[in-house]
């Protein structure tokens, strides 16, 4: 094996199993966090309601259904707390102790975040399996997209990821950024179409968000299981947004490093 | 295997008095003070060196020693550490050093210490059999015992300590960064922990610079100290010469069976605190045995301790007591 990739697996192996031992101990706050996510099933019986006697901008009872189920597990997928990681080491001074590992400490929040995953992904499927079975929504899943789907959830969650990561990288500045992880929610859920289909958009607004990241994580690979949209060029909308992300958050790391305090003493 | 020359660190810091309206003034025109952390010092220290980094709270001895660990990025100056310039952070650097802070951990709060061993195993890449060697060595050393199995935040204050010292030598680190190691430990549990890293660097010869405000650890462990205050070094030396010429007393602390008045202390050393039943006086450290003796017969004494100058004690005469920098007593 490649002597600079070894190290780098051997410690992500190590780090799961660690961090999965802790997301074990707090599994009640893990599950916790999935509830106060519900906001697209709530929206999912607002929408079937409103579309109950007529189609709503075409889509049905059944079609909402659809939709909000799956755009819940796009939010679950994007739901990351590296902000509120980041910010907390470093105002509690921890952070020297990742810094005094040989690793990057990018490293060690992407595994912890997947960490949690493993954890809550089962649940998460079986809400959305669920309710797939319970609305008949089920078969409007286009199985030959799977893959597809499955490649553009990864790409969502690694652009919310390291979206929040470079926010997180603020700290070293500033020292207090929680609240910039409030702003990237709200407009995961409001542009990023968690609230409602973005097709119910004017074309001229849905042009002008289609540049920004977020309609890329929730509503795009809903879109494409459904076979509403094509995988290109949303599958290359969620590249271009992740190098620019990930290189921003390399520039900061950079500079940032040399500016930090290491807070407490 | 340290080298250290013109080193600087300065930090902007935000300033502003209390109340509303200077909340409100400073919401809108931020004003910065310079705090010049470390301000150009230089020293060395050979493998296997013991060196004791003194000074008072705030001098700059924590942020020279996280520049040293590569955790912080300094202004000016250079600094090298077994070969390495600290803030590159090269995976062979970080392999080399390890740094325990008193008053931050890294053992895993919810799992057993066991749990963050086998994390800095992976970390370091340690193989089994040096792990095992390891492991059964500082397990001996410092009586981990049973300790490892159980939840870090069940763990008392000197039995984490043991396994925060435990963690961070897994890698068999050569250069060794002891910020406040035995802080808020009872004496016992001091003793156990300096006799611990004397033993280890005897045993593998690394080289130990190390912070306390306990004159015992500076005194059971360091033949020299290097001395700063506020950012500047200011002695880099014999620790005897320090203590020959400063610690010249000791705090004896009495407690009386009977009220005793003040006058009736005078005659045994320089009365610093008098109330009834309880006082302290500082008495020449040649003449410390024989006059507690004098106590002991001639009043009635329920308790008595003798203790050591406090470090600051020292530092403080020292500072305003004719020491050289870099050259030792004047």
């Amino acid at each position: 094996m490649n002597a600079t990739i070894a190290p780098w697996l051997r410690f992500s192996r190590a780090y799961f199993r660690t961090c999965f031992a802790i997301m074990l101990e707090y599994r009640a706050t893990v599950y916790l966090w999935i509830f106060a996510g519900v906001t697209p099933l709530i929206m999912m019986f607002v929408w079937r309601h409103l579309a109950a006697a007529e189609p709503v901008g075409g889509h049905d009872p059944k079609s909402f259904s659809f939709y909000f189920l799956l755009a819940f597990f796009s939010t679950q997928c994007c739901t990351v707390w590296v902000v509120w990681n980041v910010d907390h080491l470093i105002r509690s001074g921890t952070y020297a102790i990742q810094l005094l590992r040989p690793f990057d400490p990018w490293l060690a929040e992407v595994v912890e975040n997947l960490a949690a995953y493993a954890l809550r992904v089962p649940l998460n499927l079986t809400i959305v399996g669920t309710g797939l079975l319970l609305t008949g929504a089920w078969d409007l899943i286009e199985p030959a997209r799977l893959p597809v789907y499955l490649l553009a959830l990864v790409l969502a969650w690694q652009l919310m990821f390291n979206m929040n990561y470079a926010i997180s990288l603020l700290c070293l500045w500033s020292e207090r950024v929680k609240s910039a992880d409030v702003w990237v929610y709200t407009m995961l859920y409001t542009l990023g179409g968690a609230l409602f289909p973005l097709d119910l958009l004017s074309p001229g607004l849905r042009a002008a968000i289609a540049w920004l990241p977020f309609p890329w994580m929730v509503n795009f690979p809903v879109q494409l299981l459904a076979g509403d949209a094509p995988p290109f060029p949303g599958l290359a909308m969620q590249a271009a947004w992740l190098a620019i992300v990930v290189v921003a958050h390399r520039i900061l790391w950079r500079i940032g490093r040399k500016r930090f305090g290491a807070v407490g003493g | 295997m340290i080298e250290v020359h013109d080193l600087v660190k300065h930090y902007r810091v935000t300033k502003r008095e209390g109340g509303f309206a200077k909340s409100l003034r400073a919401f809108f025109k931020r004003q910065y003070d310079t705090v010049k952390a470390v301000d150009g010092i230089g020293f060395s220290i050979a493998p296997g060196e013991i060196v004791g980094f003194l000074g008072p709270n705030g001098a700059g001895k924590t942020t020279t020693l996280k520049m040293l660990a590569g955790l912080l990025h300094p202004d000016a100056g250079t600094l090298s550490v077994a070969g390495f310039r600290p803030q590159d952070r090269r995976r062979d650097f970080l392999g080399t050093i390890a740094m325990v802070l008193g008053q931050k951990q890294q053992l895993i709060w919810d799992l057993p210490p066991a749990d963050t061993f086998l994390l800095n195993k992976a970390i370091y890449g340690v193989s089994d059999a040096d792990y095992r060697e390891r492991i059964g060595e500082l397990t001996e050393m410092l009586g981990l015992g049973t300790l490892v199995t159980r939840q870090a935040r069940k763990l008392s204050l000197g039995e984490r300590m043991k396994c925060e010292l435990a963690a961070a030598l897994i890698h068999g680190p050569k250069v060794l960064f002891l910020d406040e190691p035995t802080i808020g430990l009872d004496v016992n549990m001091q003793q156990v922990l300096r006799d611990f890293i004397a033993d280890y660097n005897k045993r593998t010869g690394a080289t130990i610079l190390l912070t306390s405000h306990y004159m015992a650890d500076v005194t059971a462990l360091c033949k020299r100290v290097i001395v700063i205050d506020r950012g500047k070094l200011i002695f880099d030396g014999d620790f005897a010469a320090i203590m020959e010429r400063m610690a010249l007393d000791k705090a004896v602390k009495l407690n009386f069976s009977a009220p005793v008045p003040q006058a009736r202390l005078e005659g045994y050393g320089k009365v610093t605190r008098a109330d009834g039943l309880e006082a302290e006086l500082h008495v020449p450290r040649g003449s410390v045995a024989a006059t507690a003796q004098r106590m002991l017969a001639e009043l009635p004494v329920a308790d008595i301790a003798i203790e050591d100058t406090p470090i600051e004690t020292v530092i403080g005469r020292f500072m305003t007591g004719g020491m050289t920098a870099n050259t030792g007593p004047a």
